[in-house]
């Protein structure tokens, strides 16, 4: 940088020749013993700060002197519109904090071990996380094995670190979906579901209507249920506009009902009272759960996506305007929707000024679920009481999931053509089912078929299980998802009975492999179905009721085959770093320097920004919308996480932080797979 | 003159003067590590030039040895790749040869910083910016102005008044 160097020649001056000089920003270096920081000029200071955490350390810096003051007040402005324009570019990288790091961090700074190790916050998903200053605090959510946490802890983001608080008083259910706010120096956490019990089985999700306030002074849970309060809900969204907490949405019971609200409660902070808005006219989002809510001013806040149910993902964005005693919504223009985030109810998303950023799965790939969502409404898996309980008429089978068979090469993919969610109509999916593997049956008894292969394959597996289990019992081959972490979210392979069988599997013509096809892609549903997370509108199924046999050495088999395989992971990318470092020469020669769409990596998390802009300035003459922002390389930034989903993501100081979540393939297994990973997003250091 | 720069004697070399006037003749791979040494050498058209003198008229020799020593044993480091890799989040990932390296007084690590500044060494930059960096981290504002020998210049009403600031920033 041209500026500095001059900077620094004059600083450079100063320093070798001990003039008495001083110029405004280099102050001249005394005798040796009492050299000053201050000698170095107001970029290089920057420079170094750059290198602190942005949050206690720099407020520690600001407090030192006038030039450091500004200088600070410089680097946290430059930050943030870097990290616009970051988003506004999609030049931006994923960098993680994870048990190892964290682990690293304290072997190699002796003066933070104090004999016990640093406690880490466990795995989980459908969280609830807001972030006060220096802290982010994350509640409850869903834990790895069908139970809710009610913990409570802060990851301090100055000196990177989890710790628990000790709290007293009345503590909040274990639950997750909650929605937790900050105010003044309290949390409010309000509503959640947990898992229902497992017997009698097929019971609705349990909802919470418990509203708690934290107290961060006292470390103190209050809890504050008064009357009139809005009903027990889960996957509803909260802002904070001056002192109320304004909610919306959510999947509720009501009068014994569950169902999907497009309620609005408001929550009187202060005196901890409850009371609902009025409405101008009629209009208003549909009932809706997990949608994005961001506060755009004091009496302004969006509501972007959510879901409605089977089927019904929304994308589209309304304006909640409270400037007036009668509240209005308004529905606001998408642009460029094609860019668009999908899946706006499982997927995080927050706002940075001027942008919404949603972080989601990558868009347009042929074995994403967003297409697989679409066939599997409750096809299988279900059982009849679930259908007459529900009072559905069985779907049709899932013709879609032959896309995503292991053994069908991409040339025999079956040629359906990219769908966007919510694309696919009921008769789509009926005419997708002649393209079936080649099974001609009826939808109901083809579906009847499948629960028969299911069924039998189930027997097999239990035995297949004993006999491994009785030869070896550390023997993984029995595993459901062993093999490594990128190999998630393909097929498990669960099967090891019917794989040998399906190897062979030339569906051309073959009638013995086409049904050894449909057979297991039958198993294959069985056994991942559903592909989605659960949602809290569909009945529990309880994950042991196929498989009584296996349950108790599998699980603890399956968590250690996880640390096993984080264990490999880790050595892995060890061992890459000491390659890089020791033998330079095996290095790739010419890394490409964007990959090409070809490179992206499917299984991880895309960045989707929206500009929110012409909903802040309130322009007349505009038409207040959203638009999506193009996105390069399908929104795959460097070090992109894994996808996962039910995750949460906030707002940092010049960084956007992307907690926890869990593989969604994974839920319907014993042991899900969670995270808890911390993934910072920020922009990329410039070199001065 | 150091060891480690005659092993490079049959390597093409040149001449780096410092600002006490020492002429430190280096392999003309190591001095180009520093873009401001490379700029010259390829503006001025200097390369095949066995005898000429490379003025540094902003370092002094204590200094260029050290930068030298580090340009040396780094010579071999891979560029930095951007690739899918997750990187890890922190700042302390300080090599220990470098950790060695840096035992030096503050006086000569400013002064490394500014070298490295002002021959464009990125890596030397960074390491010794993520040293001060780490010298900073976790101490009181007080803390600071004694560890760096930095005079208060706020009267208790502005420091008051920075508090607050920080705070405003904290519930935004």
């Amino acid at each position: 940088m041209a500026t500095c160097n001059r900077n620094l020649s004059d600083s450079c001056d100063n320093v070798t020749t001990t003039t008495t000089t001083t110029t405004t920003t280099c102050l001249t270096k005394c005798a040796p013993p009492t050299v000053s920081l201050n000698v170095l000029p107001d970029e290089i200071l920057e420079f170094i700060f750059t290198y602190l955490p942005p949050y206690g350390d720099l407020e520690h810096c600001s407090l030192v002197c006038k030039r450091w003051q500004l200088i600070v007040k410089n680097l946290v402005r430059r930050s943030q519109l870097n990290l616009e324009k970051g988003l506004a570019d999609f030049r931006l990288r994923w960098e993680i904090y994870s048990q190892q790091t964290a682990a690293s961090l304290e072997a190699n700074s002796p003066r933070l071990s104090t004999g016990a190790p640093l406690p880490i916050i466990a795995g989980r998903f459908a969280h609830s996380t807001v972030r006060l200053g220096n802290s982010m605090y994350v509640f409850g959510g869903g834990s790895s094995s069908d139970t809710t946490f009610n913990d409570l802890w802060r990851f301090d983001l100055t000196h990177m670190r989890w710790s628990r608080p000790l709290a007293t008083g009345t503590y909040p259910s274990p639950k997750g979906s909650a929605s937790m706010v900050a105010w003044r120096d309290k949390l409010v956490l309000f509503g959640g579901w947990r898992y229902p019990s497992l017997h009698p089985p097929y019971q609705p999700w349990c909802l919470f209507d418990e509203l708690h306030y934290y107290d961060l002074v006292k470390d103190r849970w209050l809890a504050r249920n008064s009357l009139p309060c809005p009903p027990p809900m889960a996957g509803h969204s909260a802002t904070v506009h001056g002192n109320c907490m304004v909610v919306f949405g959510g999947y509720q019971i009501k009068d014994d009902i569950n169902v999907n609200s497009n309620d609005t409660w408001v929550l009187d902070l202060q005196e901890q009272r409850w009371w609902q808005p009025i409405f101008v006219g009629n209009t208003r989002p549909a009932p809706r759960y997990g949608q994005i809510q961001v506060e755009l001013d004091k009496h302004h806040l969006l509501i972007v996506g959510g879901c409605g149910g089977a089927n019904r993902v929304y994308t589209d964005a309304w304006l909640l305007d409270m400037s007036r005693d009668a509240w209005s919504w308004k529905q606001l223009n998408v642009r460029n929707k094609h860019f668009g985030a999908v899946h706006m109810w499982c997927n995080p998303g927050c706002r940075v000024n001027n942008f919404l950023v949603v972080v989601g799965p990558s868009p347009k790939m042929p074995l994403d679920f967003q297409i697989m969502k679409q066939s599997r409404v409750p096809a299988v898996g279900g059982s009849a009481l679930r259908f007459g309980g529900l009072g559905q008429a069985p779907a049709p089978p899932p013709p879609l999931y032959q896309q995503q068979h292991p053994l069908l090469r991409p040339g025999q993919r079956a040629p359906l053509p990219e769908r966007r969610p919510g694309a696919l109509l009921p008769d789509q999916q009926n005419r997708g089912n002649g393209r079936f593997g080649g099974a001609a049956l009826p939808p109901q008894e083809q579906y009847l078929a499948n629960r028969r292969a299911i069924l039998d394959q189930n027997m097999q597996q239990a035995q297949q299980f004993m006999h491994n289990n009785n030869v070896n019992n550390n023997n993984n081959n029995y595993q459901p998802r062993s093999g490594r972490l990128s190999d998630l979210h393909s097929p498990p392979a669960a099967l090891p009975a019917a794989a040998p069988a399906a190897a062979p599997a030339a569906p051309d013509g073959d009638a013995d492999a086409a049904q050894r096809l449909q057979r297991n892609l039958a198993l294959r549903c069985r056994d991942n179905e559903p592909l989605l997370p659960k949602r809290f509108d569909e009945h529990y199924e309880d994950p042991f009721r196929m498989a009584a046999f296996n349950v108790p050495g599998r699980s603890r088999s399956a968590s250690r085959d996880h640390s096993e395989r984080i264990r490999r992971m880790e050595e892995k990318m060890n061992a890459i770093r000491n390659s890089r470092r020791s033998a330079p020469a095996h290095v790739e020669p010419q890394k490409l320097r964007a990959p090409s769409p070809k490179r992206v990596r499917c299984n991880v998390q895309s960045l989707f920004v929206c500009d929110i802009s012409s909903l802040l300035q309130r322009d007349a003459n505009n038409e207040p919308g959203l638009d999506w922002v193009e996105y390069k390389n399908f929104g795959v930034l460097s070090g992109a996480p894994d996808r996962l989903i039910l995750s949460s993501l906030i707002a940092g100081n010049g960084e956007l932080i992307l907690f926890g979540g869990v593989h969604k393939e994974t839920l319907t297994d014993i042991t899900h797979h969670v995270s808890n990973s911390i993934h910072f997003l920020s922009v990329p250091r410039d070199i001065i | 003159m150091a060891d480690f720069l005659r092993l490079q004697i049959n390597m093409p070399s040149i001449k780096l003067q410092s600002s006490d006037e020492e002429i430190f003749d280096t392999n003309i791979e190591i001095a180009k590590c520093s873009g401001t040494i490379r700029t010259m050498l390829e503006d001025c058209g200097m390369e095949d030039d066995e005898n000429a003198i490379v003025p540094l008229p902003n370092v002094n020799s204590t200094i260029l040895r050290k930068v030298l020593t580090w340009a040396t044993y780094h010579k071999d480091d891979p560029q930095p790749t951007e690739d899918d890799e997750s990187k890890e989040k922190r700042t302390d990932d300080i090599t220990s040869w470098d950790a060695d390296f840096l035992k030096v007084d503050q006086g000569t690590l400013f002064e490394l910083i500014l070298a490295a500044n002002y021959l464009d060494i990125k890596g030397l930059l960074e390491l010794t910016c993520k040293t001060v960096a780490n010298m900073i981290k976790g101490k009181t504002p007080e803390d600071i102005r004694k560890t760096f020998n930095i005079k208060k210049d706020f009267t208790p009403a502005e420091e008051e008044q920075v508090r607050k600031e920080n705070e405003w920033c904290e519930e935004k």
